[in-house]
């Protein structure tokens, strides 16, 4: 069996953390742009999401004992358009990392014989599957005119004070701390 | 005391940065392993620390 550090497994790993690393600042950036086009929950959901890639990232560094691997890989360059467009470039990112980077070296690292970083690739790409699906479903409600009208009354919830309205549209500004509409989301119980 | 780690490890390194004394990482194995053979009196107690947080609860412990 070949050494870790000379496996492509190692060279996969650290390109995986320069991935979840862009991940998270990408997301960050996003978050910061959906505030100020007032979408706070999408917001939210971006900085939620940047968390998520900084554990993969984590996860990804502490497979090394440190050192230094010369490593190559492609990444989206990118810009900070609208939210919409920023929904849909981290779905086609989490796509293209899950299916062309993730699923890739999962069989790399059986092949080479590290089954603990298969299965984390494998781990992890459920994480990632599942933020595709999220930001593609994100997308679509902005595209269809959902993100703050339902076709049936639902309860919306302030994010800035809990405030909580019976309605299919939520009010133009929270009547209990005056933050506007963008601050409202479908009150959701998991509890 | 003895400490001994399975294969369940998962390489999350809390056993290491707690007490590197007697946890190192094997980065060929991708998993930790124990350096010491019997566990030094002062460090028994951060032993089973380490044994009590392991997320994978992969050490185990022989008094």
């Amino acid at each position: 069996m070949v050494s870790f550090r000379e496996s492509q497994t190692a060279k996969n790993i650290l390109l995986s953390y320069s991935a979840e690393t862009q991940a998270r600042t990408r997301y960050d950036f996003f978050a910061t742009h959906a505030q100020e086009e007032s979408f706070i929950q999408i917001a939210k959901i971006f900085s939620q999401t940047a968390d998520q890639e900084y554990e993969h990232a984590l996860r990804f560094f502490k497979f090394f004992n440190g050192g230094k691997l010369e490593i190559s890989g492609t990444f989206p360059a990118g810009v900070i358009v609208d939210t919409y467009a920023n929904l849909i470039q981290a779905a086609e990112l989490e796509l293209y990392v899950h299916d062309e980077l993730y699923s890739v070296f999962a069989q790399t690292a059986e092949d080479e014989g590290f089954s603990r970083a298969a299965d984390t690739f494998h781990a992890i790409n459920v994480s990632e599957k599942c933020h595709e699906t999220m930001f593609r479903e994100l997308a679509d409600n902005l595209v269809t005119g959902r993100v703050f009208k339902r076709d049936s009354e639902v309860t919306w919830k302030c994010l800035g004070c809990g405030y909580q309205h019976r309605g299919t549209t939520p009010p133009d500004k929270c009547p209990a701390c005056v933050k506007p509409r963008g601050y409202f989301e479908v009150l959701q119980k998991n509890w | 005391m003895k400490a001994t780690i399975s294969k369940q490890c998962m390489g999350d390194r809390n056993c290491n940065t707690l007490c590197p004394d007697v946890f190192e990482y094997d980065e060929d194995q991708l998993l930790s392993v124990v350096k010491a053979g019997v566990i030094p009196t002062h460090l028994e107690a951060v032993v089973k620390q380490a044994a009590n947080e392991c997320g994978a609860n992969a050490i185990n412990i022989e008094e």
